[in-house]
């Protein structure tokens, strides 16, 4: 016989343990005496996603494979690992009593990862029958699924309280990854100290209202906060690696009242990311400073009254990000705002010496309406020190008149600056992209530019700026 | 029995084509079985190893000193076990299992078994037959028998010349 063949069953199960469900099973055809090893290997992968037939299919194969399994239990077929990831979007909700039918019966068969991964568009699921008392769930994923009790649609009230949740958790103590991705009825969740003990991976994306509430867990490495109201109960997060709060509303009481800061002290992060039209200062304590780690922040101006404490808002952000290589992108909505952002503002913030200019890695504009640009850019040059500016135009939304009008407004900006200069900046190169040959161009700024065939099919631009060392750092460096 | 004073640092391991090797007990005994004589206090003289030959015994302590010198960092030692075993044939690879099997050393075991995988990833059932040397004994009623009962697992996997 040859050599692979030879080899104990149990080497055979370990070497088909790190195939794909489907390489697997394949096997089963090389000879009689590989037919039955796939069913005894030590772990389970199904995931729609990447099946190979229908829906209807994949539901019967899962079946019988469960089966199959099931059946061998009493001969101490030991199955470790069960991933599966299934949506509900079969007309006839099979798959949602395939997991009522198999998930409690597995769990108990000695699993010791259990991964689930839902997908629903909002079909009922009921997740107090599927995973309670699932010990060996480790990962839970349910995306678009309706939480609620299976309760009659006339009594719309009811929904899945943070009691039953809770219930359901502390019934799954191994629990280290948890996400909810728009999940309806769903409107509290409390990462409480005594029930995550493992919890390593949060991610809730909701766009209804609904809070989250985050007690002091020190095994999280990653939150990742969509839409709702956060409230942090502690601050200290040690192994804290990804942090990122997009369109939150952070509870007012997990800010420092005095200067309006949320604190998190986080000494190992290495990203962080922040989106919303308000700004909460997120400072960083100071030990949170080993190696570099970026942070990416994505700014909303939205109103005229605003746009001046909106500034100083951004100001303070970026001076408690200035450990972290920064990426900025700057979004407006309105038309005519930024432009009533007056030239006091720099007067005020270039004089008051409250705001250091922050290095900025990559500035990323979006929607800015070029007419507002000079005034808004003599604020942000006050605020931070960008060392690349994008603009980019998608001429879906945009007509190409407008387009080339404003790409031509930018250029003409920066050769203005260019030639005036402006506070610490050396010196200045404005790349196009040419759209249909996806190559960067560099734009000859000596003599006049020939607008026409300069802007031909351009859809990006981007100005790489060159600032001199500050007086401040250089003089530090004096000391040293 | 408590350990004695006298416990030698150094093992010495017998192959069973009569070879002797000499490894630092610390690196030894990542084999669950050395482990096991050296706590039973069988580990005095020469420990033979009757399932081990003498060209897998040199290969499975370079990787025990090689591994063992990698202090606790999970992302290193991986590095170090898929460069051992980036220039392994099949032939050596199936007797490292089985040594690793022998001696109970779970993370060598491990990474074998995934490098083994690794060849017939993605591969079609002919191509595996002919990499291995797998001889076929279906009929061919049967053979289609059983790619009709797992269907699901040939689409898209390229098919053979030779059926």
């Amino acid at each position: 016989m040859d050599r692979i063949s030879e080899l104990p069953k149990h080497i055979l199960q370990r070497i088909l343990y790190f195939l794909s469900q489907e390489d697997a099973v394949r096997t089963s055809v090389l000879s009689k005496l590989w037919r039955n090893i796939w069913c005894t290997r030590p772990n389970l992968d199904f995931s729609d996603n990447t099946f190979k037939g229908n829906k209807r299919k994949f539901l019967s194969v899962l079946d019988t494979t469960l089966q199959r399994y099931c059946d061998q239990e009493d001969q101490g077929l030991c199955l470790e690992k069960f991933h599966l990831r299934i949506s509900l979007d079969d007309p006839y909700q099979e798959s949602v009593s395939l997991l009522e039918k198999w998930v409690p019966r597995f769990t108990t068969m000695g699993v010791k990862t259990f991964r689930l991964s839902v997908v629903s568009n909002n079909v009922h699921l009921d997740l107090s029958s599927v995973v309670f008392k699932a010990e060996p769930l480790k990962r839970l994923r349910l995306r678009s699924c309706n939480l609620g009790r299976d309760i009659p649609d006339n009594i719309p009230f009811v929904r899945l309280t943070q009691e039953i949740l809770d219930k359901i958790i502390s019934s799954c103590p191994l629990l280290t990854t948890m996400s909810f991705v728009d999940c309806r009825d769903l409107t509290s969740v409390k990462l409480e100290t005594k029930l995550h003990k493992n919890l390593k991976r949060f991610t809730f994306h909701t766009t209804d209202e609904c809070s989250v509430e985050i007690d002091d867990i020190p095994t999280l490495e990653k939150i990742d906060i969509l839409g709702c109201k956060v409230h942090f109960h502690s601050h200290e997060f040690t192994n804290l690696e990804y942090l990122s709060l997009h369109s939150v509303e952070i509870s007012s009481n997990s800010i420092e009242e005095s200067d309006q800061v949320l604190c998190i002290d986080a000494p190992n992060v290495n990203y962080f990311e922040y989106m919303g039209n308000f700004t909460p200062s997120i400072s960083f304590a100071p030990t949170s400073n080993k190696g570099r780690w970026s942070s990416n922040v994505r700014f909303y101006v939205q109103e005229v009254e605003d746009a001046q404490s909106c500034l100083v808002k951004l100001s303070k952000q970026l001076q408690a990000l200035t450990n972290s290589e920064i990426s900025l992108e700057i979004i407006q909505y309105s038309d005519d705002n930024i432009a009533h952002v007056g030239e006091d503002v720099l007067v005020l913030q270039g004089g008051g010496g409250d705001y250091k200019p922050v290095a900025v890695e990559h500035l990323k504009l979006n929607c800015i309406h070029v007419s507002s640009l000079p005034p808004f850019f003599n604020c942000l040059f006050c605020i931070c020190r960008p060392k690349k500016i994008t603009r980019r135009w998608w001429s879906t939304m945009q007509g190409e008149l407008l387009i080339k009008r404003e790409q031509k407004e930018l250029i003409e900006y920066f050769c203005i600056i260019r030639e005036r200069g402006i506070q610490d900046l050396e010196d200045l190169s404005i790349g196009i992209l040419d759209n249909s040959r996806r190559k960067w161009k560099r734009l000859s700024l000596r003599g006049p530019i020939s607008w026409e065939s300069a802007l031909l099919d351009v859809d990006r631009i981007c100005i790489r700026l060159k600032w001199r060392e500050s007086c401040e750092s250089s003089s530090k460096l004096l000391e040293l | 029995m408590a350990a004695e004073t006298g416990t030698p640092t150094t093992l010495t391991l017998k192959s069973n084509d009569d070879e002797l090797f000499s490894v630092a007990e610390s690196a030894a005994i990542l084999s669950v079985t050395i482990r096991n004589m050296v706590e039973d206090g069988c580990a005095g003289g020469v420990i033979p190893l009757d399932n081990v030959d003498g060209k897998t015994l040199a290969s499975v302590i370079t990787y025990m000193n090689g591994i063992s010198a990698i202090p606790a960092d999970e992302e290193k030692k991986k590095s170090y076990r898929d460069k051992f075993l980036s220039d392994k044939d099949f032939e050596t690879l199936a007797d490292m299992v089985l040594a690793a099997n022998y001696l109970n050393m779970s993370c060598l075991m491990d990474a074998v078994s995934a490098k083994i995988a690794q060849v017939m990833e993605k591969k079609s059932v002919g191509w595996v037959r002919r990499k291995f040397g797998i001889e076929n004994d279906y009929t061919p009623e049967e053979e289609a028998a059983v790619k009709e009962e797992h269907k699901w697992t040939f689409e898209g996997v390229e098919t053979d010349d030779d059926n």
